[in-house]
């Protein structure tokens, strides 16, 4: 039967993927001098979940790398062989390795089989310390095919090659050349099919020796050994025979005649045919006369005595009982995290949009329902506002509960970070530790996505200019581990999201000079947070300023605009010697955005809530016009360029007279500016509608959104406004 | 009246392969991801094969098979376990937990039916 296998690669994708990530949170927890054999157990359990998917579905690469890697960890889980801080190094980036090679089957990127190569030694090497490194690359039992095509010449060298193949495994020529009389060194074309544990690499040395060069093509289909060469001669299956319960006489393979691969240990319920029927195929067995549970097994005794009790407890009498519950119990507590899993549904994030997306519909059609019924008398309707009362209720509870489906707890980020803090601190030399605070704060998905970059960057930076090396810590009379402290919880209708260090502080002389230097313009009056907030400004690094470390510290003006670009904001406070915070606000969600309702002429424009200082009323003698007509309004001393949102979008607003309009001050990627309009109408939550999926882009437009009342009300994009005044302003100067 | 096998297995993927090759083949699937798991399903379902994979948390296959082994009900229905070791200790303790055979994996859709064929028709 053909069972199309690409079916369930998805599933194995993410499957693999979270043992990736629970390997690697283990391994960084693990304490390398004494690991319990829970954590080593679980560890092995991951490499060997992902070898066994890995080789039933086909992706050998991956399964020889989790096969050496299982390997070492089955001989440290059998105590043969002492965990060591380089085996950790190893299995991480085994695990890595492994991780590329998962992107590279998903369509992301590539794998990098040097470097697949090089894992693989090293922990061959581990693994037996006294065999020679990289003589021999470790014998997995994963049998590949590989097809062979290439040109060569019918001659001894043929011969020669065919059996050296043999050596390696299972040879099959699917096409040869004809022997021609007239040119019998002619180069013709060969097939052959080799079904092996050897690598490709391993193969293509072995025939380019003899083919032309240039011919030589490999291709390496699956991992799985097709069911009709397998009945032939593989081991994969096996039936146990009776009588023979003496464990050394154990003879399936035998009896079902050249393949292992199964077996039965004989007469299987009435229908199965004894172990002979799987003549030719040991992939499987039988271990016969299975009633004959009178075999004299200790599980036979704990079935007899105890039928009500795990044999498994029974059996080591030399434990305690309580241990056994103890264990098990502590295994529980362990796998809350796995067991809530088990209780989930995967949905495919499509759906779950499709979801929100209907039931924003539904928010909107609730709210124009109670809006027309507000017109009505509300005595003689009375069951019709109860009613739409409750279907308000509903509503929103509904639409809280479908956002919640989208929420993930920030773990999901914060667990990188160990990772990155053991990296990057290894590399400079410093001990770090890493703590975090609030792992169970959840956010949008789209969220979690968009802000695990800007956070990375937030915690190299703190590592790397931050803290200081461990002898300058000790001599500034601090703990020579320096602490990077990651903390998430909810404020008001956001989540604040905090990276704090306690390192050395930002230097407010250096940044001020610097900034000088720079050009922009600055005052020694400026409070301290006006001068942190200078290390966002475009181009401005502050691996010049904070330390003499170069290199990682810049783009702290592309943290500040990607988490701006999601509706957030960043800030920062640092006191001398004791450390930096910098704080994070996010929206709970993408999907959802508190925005001011502006009027301009007879259109309704959203102004997203993030991006306003305030708004106000100015007096004709604040309103200059500069170069052309470009206009500035004085707010409080300063003058900002004044745009009209009636002229940006071509809609005709009341009137030109801007003393009458009301100002709404702005502020995006440190600019502020004046935005002209009729009125304001209200604050609102609005649904955000992608203009660009239903129309096209639009500049100075994020979105669109559907109001109470039915009418369609575009978001303004406050960033690409700033952008576009700036521009302006060059344009004009 | 369709045969149900209980499918134990941890890997959700390999769980997914063996549901989906069995029931086009016409068997009833009852999955379970772990050995306690299996455990409970097998005691509330009636099953005429169990498939179980050894290595998985909580309860291991072969604790799992001795267990189902004290259930009069399972005293000598067949159970198949899935291995990546085929070596000699394995089926020696596959044979001692009162499994019925093993299969040793990977293996694929073909083969998978060839056995469970053999074993309950």
């Amino acid at each position: 039967m053909a069972v199309d296998m690409s079916q369930f690669y998805q599933v194995f994708f993410e499957e693999t993927g979270e043992h990736l990530a629970n390997m690697e949170s283990l391994l960084l927890a693990l304490d390398v001098a004494a690991p319990t054999d829970d954590d080593l157990n679980a560890i092995f359990r991951c490499a060997h979940s992902i070898k066994g998917g890995a080789g039933t579905f086909g992706f050998s690469d991956m399964a020889e790398v989790t096969h050496v890697l299982e390997t070492l960890l089955d001989k440290i889980r059998k105590h043969e062989l002492q965990l060591t801080a380089p085996m950790v190094d190893a299995f991480l980036r085994a695990g890595d390795v492994i991780r590329g090679q998962l992107g590279a089957h998903r369509g992301e990127g590539a794998a990098d089989p040097d470097a697949a190569t090089a894992v693989c030694a090293t922990l061959e090497q581990l693994c037996d310390p006294e065999a020679q490194p990289g003589v021999e690359l470790h014998p997995t039992r994963v049998k590949t095919i590989l097809t062979i095509c290439f040109s060569a010449p019918v001659d001894e060298s043929a011969t020669n090659l065919l059996a050296e193949l043999g050596t390696l495994g299972e040879v099959e020529v699917v096409k040869r050349p004809r022997p021609r009389k007239t040119a019998p060194a002619k180069a013709g074309k060969w097939v052959l099919k080799l079904t092996a544990d050897a690598s490709p690499d391993r193969v293509r040395e072995l025939i380019e020796f003899v083919a032309v060069a240039g011919t030589l093509k490999i291709e390496q289909s699956t991992a799985c050994v097709p069911a009709e060469s397998s009945a032939a001669s593989d081991g994969s299956f096996g039936l146990f025979d009776s009588e023979e319960l003496p464990v050394g006489s154990l003879a399936p393979a035998a009896d079902a005649g050249g393949d292992a691969s199964y077996g039965f240990f004989t007469d299987v319920a009435g229908a199965a045919e004894p172990a002979s029927a799987g003549a030719g195929d040991s992939s499987y067995g039988f271990f016969t006369d299975l009633p004959a549970v009178q075999s004299p097994t200790p599980m036979v005794e704990a079935a007899s005595s105890a039928p009500a009790h795990p044999p498994y407890g029974r059996r080591a009498t030399d434990r305690p009982d309580v241990d056994v519950g103890i264990a098990g119990r502590r295994q529980t507590d362990k796998a809350v995290a796995a067991t809530n899993g088990e209780s989930s549904i995967r949905v495919s994030i499509d759906k779950v949009d499709k979801l929100i997306n209907l039931v924003g519909e539904l928010v909107i059609t609730q709210s124009m329902l109670a809006q027309t019924a507000s017109q009505v008398n509300s005595e003689a309707f009375e069951r019709l506002h109860d009613g739409l009362n409750q279907l308000e209720r509903n509503t929103r509870d509904l639409q809280e509960s479908v956002m919640s489906i989208r929420m993930l707890p920030i773990s999901f980020v914060f667990s990188r970070f160990p990772r990155v803090v053991r990296d990057v601190a290894g590399k400079l030399g410093k001990d770090v530790e890493l703590k975090t605070v609030g792992e169970g704060t959840e956010l949008d998905k789209g969220v979690i996505e968009k802000i695990a970059d800007p956070l990375t960057h937030l915690v190299r930076n703190s590592l790397d200019h931050g803290i200081e090396m461990p002898e300058a810590r000790v001599a500034a009379g601090k703990p020579a581990r320096g602490t990077v402290t990651l903390r998430a919880y909810h404020q008001g209708g956001n989540i604040m999201v905090e990276v704090s260090d306690d390192g050395r502080g930002l230097n407010r002389e250096r940044i001020l000079a610097k900034a000088a230097e720079r050009g922009m313009t600055v005052s020694e009056t400026m409070s301290d947070q006006e001068v942190f907030k200078l290390i966002f400004a475009p181009g401005f690094s502050t691996a010049d300023v904070v330390t003499d470390v170069s290199g990682r510290g810049v783009g702290m003006d592309v943290v500040k605009r990607n988490i701006e670009a999601m509706g957030g904001g960043v800030e920062i406070d640092s006191f001398p010697g004791q450390g930096t915070r910098i704080t994070i606000r996010l929206p709970l969600t993408l999907a959802i955005l508190d925005g001011l309702s502006v009027r301009v002429g007879q259109e309704i424009y959203i102004v997203p809530l993030t991006y306003i200082v305030e708004s106000l009323q100015p007096n004709a003698q604040d309103i200059r016009t500069v170069a052309g007509d470009g206009l500035t309004v004085q707010v409080r001393g300063d003058y900002l360029p004044v745009l009209s949102a009636a002229r940006i979008f071509n809609v005709g607003g009341e009137c030109d007279r801007f003393d009458q309009n009301i100002m709404v001050i702005v502020e995006a990627e440190g600019q502020r500016m004046a935005l002209a309009v009729d009125a304001l109408v209200g604050q609102h939550q609005v649904v955000i509608k992608s203009l660009e999926t239903n129309y096209r882009r639009v500049h100075g437009i994020s979105g669109a959104t559907i109001m109470g009342d039915g009418r369609v009300a575009l978001i303004l994009d406050v960033a690409g406004l700033v952008r576009l005044t700036r521009t302006r302003e060059l344009l004009a100067a | 009246m369709a045969k149900t096998v209980l499918a134990v297995d941890d890997s959700a993927s390999i769980r997914q392969m063996v549901a989906f090759t069995l029931k086009s083949a016409g068997y009833q699937v009852v999955e379970a991801v772990d050995g306690e798991d299996g455990l409970a399903k097998a005691k509330s379902t009636a099953v005429n094969l169990v498939l179980t994979d050894q290595n998985m948390p909580k309860m291991d296959g072969l604790t799992l098979i001795k267990s189902l082994r004290t259930m009069p009900q399972y005293k000598s229905a067949p159970i198949l376990v899935l291995t990546t070791e085929a070596g000699d200790a394995m089926k020696a303790a596959g044979k001692a937990a009162g499994a019925t055979g093993w299969l040793v994996k990977p293996f694929d859709p073909p083969k998978l039916l060839e056995v469970v064929k053999k074993v309950i028709g």
